[in-house]
């Protein structure tokens, strides 16, 4: 590996990096500003024009914000969870190939990565649940830890419809292998069930159960503050970033436009349909949080078994069964 | 009627009263020694002419310097013949009186609100402690010599704080093997979702409830007491306070109480705007019962469409009374002020979009699954259970008990105007969602026939025309000696209200809403007992969510619709 491979791969990340970051600090503003529109309100308009410069405001008191630790608190494991959760989130934009040449990382694994590092982020809610020395947030350990596990499943299984269909585990070959389908197409039934599975996965409304504001107070986060606080934050909205990925790099066809437009400039417009896909199943999380009820808890966990992975199941096997047939 | 009535009182009762008598409104009242009191209740609850299954309150009054010096009240009603009975205990301080808790469940938290509050005992009661003051307390403060000022509030050395964490199950643990089994989990006072300051104590298997003791009292402002140092008019606006989200109606029963005892004729254009607002006001109120629930769910969009909605209605509050919320718009004779001519066109520019409003509500809660398997089976009451708890109105529409005090006992000129009730059968949430969604469309009905039957009255006519009740218009001061005495009279002294006792009762957007007031003659009550539905329908609440889970008891909170400011009073 030459240096300057070397010095583009660091760039990259960087470059990655910030603008998962700046992503995820503008789509608080875009989720707040379209849950508003939701709700005949405005949303957050004050502070800059179209109150562009509200992220940044909130994250400069979160920064300065006074700590409190509780008192009971498991001191290490209280401070490693968030830590825990940041970083799991943004591993996984690692194996993401943005356009085709654009990527920071292709491992033949690739799949398998992200469902293992997904789980991980799991850890950084039970731990804080665990951690807090406090009665919700155990509860809300409790709760994640019951869903990560059953919708983690039901995720896994629909991806593998995809692997089948594309016969490789790589990110970037299932792209390149929708060249011509997207696979949501022969996938509809993998894609529906990825879609909800992510939203579990991602602790989002219908399914934020872990949180449960109106139930938990602030579920695990609740003896949180400060920088500790927003760390949780960011790994939440940088797994909705990331589902938001998975599912245009999966079943959306990834980098490459609708082939009315043809192939267009090629490195530009593959990051603009990429982008635009990504928006596009952001924007559906939005509208479903303001739209749906929360389910309950044990509602959430027999819909999961019962419901989600039975389909995954199904088309795992009408998957196999075509493409056996086929062969 | 009245004296229909009293007949069947005194043969039900026959020997068990020491006398009977008729109020100020024309409701029998009996004397019972406390030796027979839970006999009489029996036998009211039993015999066929009275059948008074439901107790509306239990309170007491204190009648010193009688001997002997407590009166046990006990507000009786029958769901099926639709009349009042009133007991009186005579009962001397410390004695107590036999608790009514096992025949009517109702009556715990009743008692314990009188025991708290007077100091009276109660015989044979499951669970005697302080409900609204906490336990700390010194003193009972509606005993008359009750002064604060010259007693410590709390005794000396009290930890205040340490009261919250201790107080927990309050001895109700669930008597199992395991102690480390169950933990016990406070939601609130502060938590999101107990609309206000209210505390439950819920003993916790992992997510299951095994027990639950509901701590309240953290609103208590001490409104009846207050109800006795100012004088009639001043007190409307205590009320306005108590259930803060439907005011007029708060105002309205204790109006009709004093009128009753006034004997006053109000005229048909306030009857009507009093209809008028009353009927707004069950919108207002069930907009943010139906705003909150829903956002205790997790639907968030539907309670900002909610208050925009209620937005449009304090705006006609404003227009009408001059206030959005504390309006004291309805007085003792009538109303504050006329109607303004420009407010039929408000409620009519509103009445047009609210059924499609409505529709926006129904399509994103009514057959949404997940609302549906949120609330359907969830917090079930049976019939007998919720009468005997004094549950009232959509909660007990919810049950199938077809009761409403606007069609079957009515006030306010109710009986002329033409309205459907909803009753509901399941007895769980999604039913009381059901009966709240079409007393919405109801209420939109009335208030459109009070329109027309307002316009037909005479304008101005908008408050009893006597000078000792209303205050004299400005011109009038100026014109007549008389009428400058009665300005005078009125703005020093308030109303003199001719002594007697009188229960006005509405039904309010929360249930049975009723004011139980005694006069001695003078310028101020003697006794305001507020009978809040909110308090009756929270003291079921460990009975609903037996059996559920976390998230249940969230979802049965909201549908119980409970204001604290009702229920700590």
């Amino acid at each position: 590996m030459s240096v300057i491979e070397v010095v583009w791969m660091v760039a990259k990340i960087l470059i990655v990096f910030v603008v998962l970051l700046l992503a995820m600090a503008y789509l608080t503003l875009v989720e707040r500003r379209f849950v508003a529109w939701f709700q005949w309100r405005i949303g957050p308009n004050r502070v800059g024009p179209l109150g562009l410069i509200q992220p940044i405001a909130d994250g400069v008191k979160l920064l300065f914000k006074q700590e409190l630790i509780p008192a009971k608190a498991d001191k290490f494991v209280y401070f490693l969870a968030p830590a825990i959760s940041l970083i799991a989130a943004f591993a996984i934009i690692s194996v993401i190939p943005i356009t085709e040449h654009f990527y920071i990382a292709d491992v033949n694994v690739a799949i398998l990565l992200v469902l293992a590092i997904s789980s991980l982020g799991t850890y950084g809610i039970i731990f804080a649940g665990w951690s807090s020395g406090s009665k919700y947030p155990l509860v809300s350990g409790l709760r994640a830890c019951a869903q990560m596990i059953s919708y983690e499943l039901a995720l896994g299984f629909a991806v593998i419809g995809v692997v089948l269909m594309a016969g490789t585990f790589s990110l970037r070959e299932i792209v390149l292998g929708q060249e011509h389908i997207w696979y949501f197409i022969p996938q509809i039934l993998g894609f529906i069930v990825f879609l909800i599975a992510g939203v579990a996965e991602a602790n989002r409304a219908p399914f934020d159960m872990p949180e449960c504001e109106n139930e938990l107070v602030a579920g695990y986060h609740t003896e949180y503050s400060a920088m500790k606080f927003a760390m949780f934050y960011l790994g939440e909205y940088v797994a909705v970033i990331n589902v938001g990925m998975l599912a245009t790099v999966l079943f959306l066809g990834g980098w490459h436009g609708p082939a009315i437009f043809g192939a267009g400039l090629i490195g530009l417009s593959n990051l603009f349909w990429f982008i635009l896909k990504t928006c596009a199943v952001i924007f559906f999380f939005i509208w479903i949080r303001a739209t749906l009820p929360r389910f309950r808890y044990d509602q959430l966990m027999r819909f999961g078994w019962m419901v989600l992975l039975p389909l995954a199941l199904l088309n795992i096997i009408i998957t196999a069964g075509i493409r056996a047939f086929i062969q | 009627m009245s004296t229909a009535v009293d007949e069947r009182l005194q043969s039900a009762l026959g020997g068990l009263a020491e006398r009977a008598y008729v109020d100020a409104a024309g409701e029998p009242v009996a004397v019972v020694p406390p030796a027979n009191l839970r006999e009489a209740v029996k036998v009211l609850k039993a015999s066929p002419d009275t059948y008074c299954d439901y107790l509306s309150f239990a309170s007491a009054q204190d009648m010193i310097p009688r001997v002997p010096r407590f009166d046990g009240i006990y507000q009786l009603y029958s769901i099926k013949h639709h009349h009042w009975f009133r007991l009186r205990v005579p009962v001397s301080d410390g004695e107590a009186l036999p608790s009514l808790a096992d025949i009517h469940k109702g009556a715990d938290w009743h008692e314990r609100e009188t025991y708290d509050l007077f100091g009276i005992p109660y015989d044979g009661h499951p669970d005697l402690r302080r409900i609204l003051l906490t336990d700390n307390w010194h003193g009972h403060p509606l005993r008359k010599e009750y002064d604060h000022q010259f007693e410590p509030v709390w005794a000396p050395g009290t930890n205040v704080l340490q009261n919250v964490a201790e107080e927990g199950m309050a001895g109700h643990e669930a008597a199992g093997e395991d102690p480390a089994k169950t933990i016990v989990l406070n939601l609130g006072p502060q938590h999101p979702a107990t609309h206000g300051v209210m505390r439950l104590a819920v003993e916790l298997d992992g997510e299951n409830i095994v027990g639950c003791v509901p701590h309240i009292g953290y609103l208590h402002t001490g409104i009846e007491k207050l109800s006795e140092h100012h004088n009639w008019t001043q007190n409307i606006t205590h009320y306005a306070r108590m259930d803060y989200l439907s005011p007029m109606n708060n105002e309205l029963a204790y109006c009709l109480a004093v009128e009753k005892l006034l004997g006053v004729e109000v005229p048909k254009r306030a009857q009507y705007i009093r209809v008028l607002m009353s009927e707004l006001t069950r919108i207002i109120s069930h907009l943010v019962w139906l705003g909150t629930h829903a956002m205790d769910i997790g639907a968030l969009t539907v309670f900002l469409y909610c208050f925009a909605e209620r937005e449009k209605i304090l705006e006609m509050y404003e227009a009408i009374g001059g206030q959005r919320m504390m309006t004291s718009y309805i007085r003792i004779g009538g109303v504050q002020d006329d109607m303004p001519e420009s407010f039929p066109g408000m409620v009519e520019a509103w009445e047009k979009t609210f059924d499609s409003q409505l529709s926006i509500y129904h399509g994103l809660l009514t057959k949404n699954p997940i609302w549906r398997q949120r609330t359907m089976g969830i917090g079930v009451m049976d019939r007998d259970t919720s009468l005997s708890y004094g549950l009232s109105g959509p909660l007990a529409r919810a049950v199938g008990i077809d009761w409403d005090l606007r069609r079957d006992n009515p006030y306010s000129s109710f009986e002329e105007f033409e309205f459907d009730i909803p009753v509901e059968q399941t007895g769980d949430v999604y039913a009381r969602y059901l009966v709240r969604m079409e007393e919405l469309r109801q209420s939109r009905r009335i208030v459109l026939q009070a329109l027309k039957k307002i316009a037909e009255t005479e304008p101005g006519t908008y408050v009893a025309e006597d000078y000792k009740l209303a205050p004299v218009p400005r011109d009038g001061i100026n014109a007549s000696i008389e009428e400058l005495i009665h300005h005078f009279k009125y703005w020093t002294d308030g109303i003199w209200v001719p002594s007697g006792e009188a229960y006005g009762f509405i039904e309010a957007s929360k249930g049975e809403l009723g004011y139980f007031v005694v006069s001695d003659g003078t310028a101020h009550p003697q006794r305001v007992k507020i009978r809040g539905p909110s308090f009756s329908n929270l003291s079921a609440f460990p009975e609903m969510i037996k059996g559920h889970l976390i998230a249940d008891v969230i979802a049965t909170i909201g549908s119980i619709d409970i204001v604290l400011g009702e229920v700590d009073r």
